[in-house]
């Protein structure tokens, strides 16, 4: 039965000082300075438990953190543990690095001549202020580190986790100010000769504790604050707002590698009349991509948002040691550097990016989201294809169907893959009959070349002849051939270095293989539905031209003759406006209303909302086995990784 | 309360090893062993001789920690000889008997006390092998020392009818009492080559153990049955105690709740280390 009597507290509070009862951080930290220890052994020593400590702390909710921030990276809880050790052992090395030296310091300064009688005055004062230091460099870490791992302006979105981050964060800070605080006074106090423990350790009134606590929290919030303001927008409540029936039938025909000047001396020639009818409507001309990566160029096209909001910054990621998951790579000097270092170390090891790293959503799951029917085939990163979004024959459809087996997320819904597995090998066959019907007399060695590209866009497109429903209101297609063929033909320094001869070749080539794109996508631009706009989206790829990119209308209620630049982050948002979704304040570019006519403008007026919400991934099937081997090779084949 | 079992025979072997260490009274010269083996084979608990084998035992083996616990209780036999004499506490009954000088002298008790000192260390010298022997002397001398027995005797002595801090009064006993206490769990841990860690946590063990019993002392002084205790009730009237600053009720809880931190301390070594449990238990529980 507990004992009213207030002196009894008071008593409890000062045995507790006086290292009594419930003193198990002291301790702890304490042990190895007890003994007959050297200071700097003492002080290693004692620094590398407080490294312990905070590593068991901080490590834990550094995992979640960082799993909510790449959601490739940990699959499961035995990801998350492993990830746990590994952000364990970083702030742990931190912690006891910045609390030895600390401990150090104060432990030289005590044991100079006459640094006795100043330490006894003194000791206590310095090594509550060197754990201040330690407690709010630790805070402001974890503060820095929670405002990093959050995506732009979802710090205070998320706020049910803010709040209980901030916190923890706080406690662990005050936990590890407090252990460096007592490892630094007996260190001291050894340095200084004086008789430990006759030093008293900090007081620990909950009333001081508690106040200090709620001070630290509130420095804490107001540093999140002050560094989020300008992300954050005000009234950031998200109010449903539906989209509005425009009756459009949308057709998005994405084709890497389309160089603008090629493409529009043969249209002037009157060689593609498919892309003169999707070159006649109006145009948006986009700047070169930052970084010739198609998956990370289609996926900052597909999501309007630039890659280091979706996350897919290129083809290669890297897999960790223990890790199901994956980290993106960066083209960062340093980020290069250790992702060098930890792959000669076999932390990492590079393998292929895919739609677990992506954390935005592109605008055909979007437009799923308010209702829409949608439809997309061969995009880059739509692996694993997520349940509820639509018709998806992801980047790796086809190898799925080559190589058969247990569907994992290949292709949603999975009745279709049912559905398709029998067709498959007519669909295959038709599509690489009207290849080779589309390259005879060429030269043996370009010939080989067009159609090894010109196979990786039929079978796509006669994938989509087949899936892509009359009612579709959005339909989307990514097409490389081109880009592989350019590649291949023209190679990466635009031709440089080939004889003119062969370059003509070449180009003559190319030439043929734009004709054979024109035709392939006829069927897709000769849309006869009511209310349908053909939607050409176009990035110059992997060419060293270089050139500008390319989003082009035509169809019902576009301004013809329209030519106006913009950016990548404008395709989005305009076709998702085109089908009458509402913008989110989330994306950078905005819809270019300039693109349609009035009647258009009128009827459908550009309304916002304040998020998509956060993307979310569907768990894997069990015992699945994804394709990452044969998908590396293709893609080896193909020139996209070494 | 009864004591447990393992107690009573850690409590016969270690009378056996003390007679056996020392002089008969047979020997000469007879009056000093005779006043040496009066106070050193009186009854008792023999806690901090019983806390070195059962630290030893937790650590591994008490094989070796028979003749370190018999240094312990020697040096803590010298100490209540010297702590009765008259110009000390001037207690006249001890362990149920008259006080040492009572019953031989004061000449008589000051030659025993010093030569339980010495017996102690030299207990340790001729049982250990050069390195252990080295550390135990140190462990030894540093408990009974300026921040041990003997400075910890000096503030009590400084501080009788003074007003005294509860800080002092902690200090008192830490070296007075806990002093010991910790010397004796961490010589068993030395003797079965303990880790760092259980050496720590037999250290924390011992302290806060050490301060509630000088606490149910300080109760006992109060509250207890002389016939029990060994010495007249409020024989340290004179004195500051935890009774002075907290009341009856508040030393009683504030015992228990050392007792407990005491058991939490041994976390790491499981349930080998229930013996010590059992001692904390016992500690608690004498009749208060």
């Amino acid at each position: 039965m507990a004992d009213p009597n207030p002196r009894v507290d008071e008593l409890r509070a000062r045995l507790r000082e006086l290292g009594y009862l419930d003193a198990g951080v002291n301790r702890f930290v304490l042990g190895p300075v007890r003994g007959g220890r050297g200071l700097l052994s003492a002080a290693w020593r004692s620094s590398a438990r407080i490294g312990l400590l905070a590593a068991l702390l901080a490590g834990p909710s550094a995992a979640i953190a960082l799993g909510v921030r790449l959601p490739g990276l940990a699959t499961g809880v035995r990801d998350m543990t492993i990830l746990a050790v590994y952000l364990g052992a970083l702030f742990g090395v931190g912690v006891a690095g910045l609390s030895f030296v600390a401990t150090i310091l104060l432990g030289l300064l005590a044991s100079r001549p006459r640094g006795d009688a100043a330490m006894q005055q003194g000791g206590s004062r310095l090594a509550r202020a060197a754990g201040a230091i330690v407690a709010v460099a630790c805070l402001l870490y974890l503060v820095l580190w929670w405002q990093v791992v959050n995506p732009a302006g979802t710090v205070w979105t998320s706020a049910a986790w803010t709040w209980p981050v901030l916190a923890f964060s706080t406690a662990i800070s005050m936990l590890l100010g407090h252990a460096v605080t007592v490892s630094t006074l007996a260190l001291t106090a050894r340095g200084a000769t004086a008789a430990w423990p006759s030093l008293r350790l900090p007081s620990r009134s909950w009333l001081l504790t508690a106040a200090t606590g709620a001070l630290a929290f509130t420095a804490g919030a107001a540093m999140l604050f002050l560094m989020t303001r300008g992300e954050e927008r005000a009234g950031t409540r998200t109010t449903p707002v539906p989209a509005i029936a425009t009756g459009v039938r949308l057709t998005v025909v994405a084709v890497d590698g389309l160089d603008l000047a090629f493409l529009e001396r043969l249209v002037a020639a009157g060689r593609l009349p498919r892309f003169a009818r999707m070159l006649g409507g109006s145009r948006l001309t986009l700047p070169a991509s930052d970084a010739p990566d198609p998956a990370r160029t289609w996926t900052s096209l597909a999501t309007g948002q630039p890659a280091d909001v979706h996350g897919v910054s290129g083809i290669e990621a890297r897999t960790v040691s223990g890790l199901a998951g994956t980290v993106p790579t960066s083209e960062a000097p340093l980020a290069g550097a250790i992702a060098a270092a930890t792959d000669l170390v076999r932390l990492t090891r590079p393998t292929l990016t895919t739609g677990l790293q992506r954390r935005s959503k592109t605008f055909w799951e979007v437009a799923a989201d308010f209702g829409l029917r949608t439809s997309v085939v061969n995009w880059w990163a739509t692996w694993p294809a997520p349940a509820e979004a639509g018709i998806v024959l992801s980047d790796r459809a086809t190898l799925r169907l080559e190589r058969g087996g247990e569907l994992d997320a290949e292709i949603s819904p999975a009745s279709l893959y049912a559905s398709l597995k029998p067709e498959w090998p007519a669909l295959r066959d038709g599509a690489r009959r009207q290849v080779v019907a589309a390259f005879e007399g060429t030269d043996e060695a370009g010939a080989a070349i067009l159609r090894r590209a010109a196979e990786q866009d039929a079978v796509p497109t006669a994938l989509a002849a087949r899936v892509f429903g009359e009612n579709t209101d959005l339909r989307a297609i990514y097409l490389s051939g081109l880009d592989i063929a350019q590649h291949d033909l023209i190679g990466a320094a635009g031709g440089a270095g080939l004889p003119a001869s062969a370059l003509a070749d070449r180009v003559e080539a190319l030439e043929r293989y734009y004709e054979f794109l024109d035709r392939l996508v006829a069927p897709l631009v000769e849309d006869r539905r009511a209310g349908c706009i053909v939607a050409l989206v176009a990035d110059p790829g992997r060419s060293a031209s270089r050139g500008g990119g390319l989003l082009a209308l035509t169809g019902a209620g576009i301004r013809p003759g329209t030519r106006i630049a913009g950016s990548g982050a404008d395709v989005a948002p305009t076709v998702l406006y085109l089908l009458g979704v509402p913008v989110s304040r989330e994306l950078p570019g905005r819809p270019r209303v300039e693109l349609v006519d009035e009647s258009f403008a009128a009827r459908v007026p550009v309304r916002v909302l304040d998020t998509y919400g956060r993307r979310t991934l569907a768990p894997r099937p069990p015992g699945a086995t994804p394709l990452d081997a044969e998908m590396l090779e293709r893609l080896r084949s193909l020139g996209y990784v070494r | 309360m009864k004591l447990p079992a393992f107690i009573s025979s850690h409590i016969d072997a270690i009378e056996r090893e003390l007679d056996r260490v020392t002089p008969p009274e047979t020997a000469r010269p007879q009056a000093l062993h005779r006043a040496m083996r009066y106070t050193l084979l009186a009854p008792s608990k023999r806690v901090r001789a019983v806390l070195t084998l059962l630290s030893a035992d937790v650590c591994g083996s008490s094989d070796r920690a028979l003749p370190a616990a018999a240094a312990i209780e020697l040096i803590h036999a010298s100490s209540l000889i010297l702590d009765d004499l008259p110009a000390l506490d001037n207690a006249g009954l001890r362990r149920g008997r008259p006080s040492n000088h009572v019953a031989h002298g004061e000449a008589m008790a000051l030659m025993a006390a010093f030569n339980l000192f010495n017996l102690a260390f030299a207990t340790i010298a001729r049982s250990y092998d050069p390195p252990l022997a080295r550390q135990l002397t140190e462990l030894v001398a540093g408990s009974v020392g300026s921040e041990g027995l003997i400075g910890g005797e000096v503030e009590d002595l400084l501080a009788t009818d003074a007003a005294v801090s509860f800080e002092a009064l902690e200090l008192i006993h830490r070296w007075k009492t806990g002093a010991l206490f910790v010397a004796a769990a961490v010589a068993g841990a030395l003797t079965a080559s303990a880790r760092q860690e259980q050496v720590g946590a037999l250290s924390a063990y011992a302290k806060n153990l050490g301060l509630a019993f000088q606490i149910i002392d300080d109760l006992l002084d109060v509250q207890g049955d002389p016939a029990e205790t060994g010495k007249p009730r409020l024989a340290d009237a004179r004195k500051t105690t935890f009774v002075s600053f907290s009341g009856v009720e508040g030393a009683r809880e504030l015992a228990r709740e050392l007792c407990e931190t005491a058991t939490g301390a041994l976390g790491i070594f499981g349930p080998r280390a229930d013996p010590l449990r059992a001692l904390a238990d016992f500690v608690a529980g004498r009749h208060v």
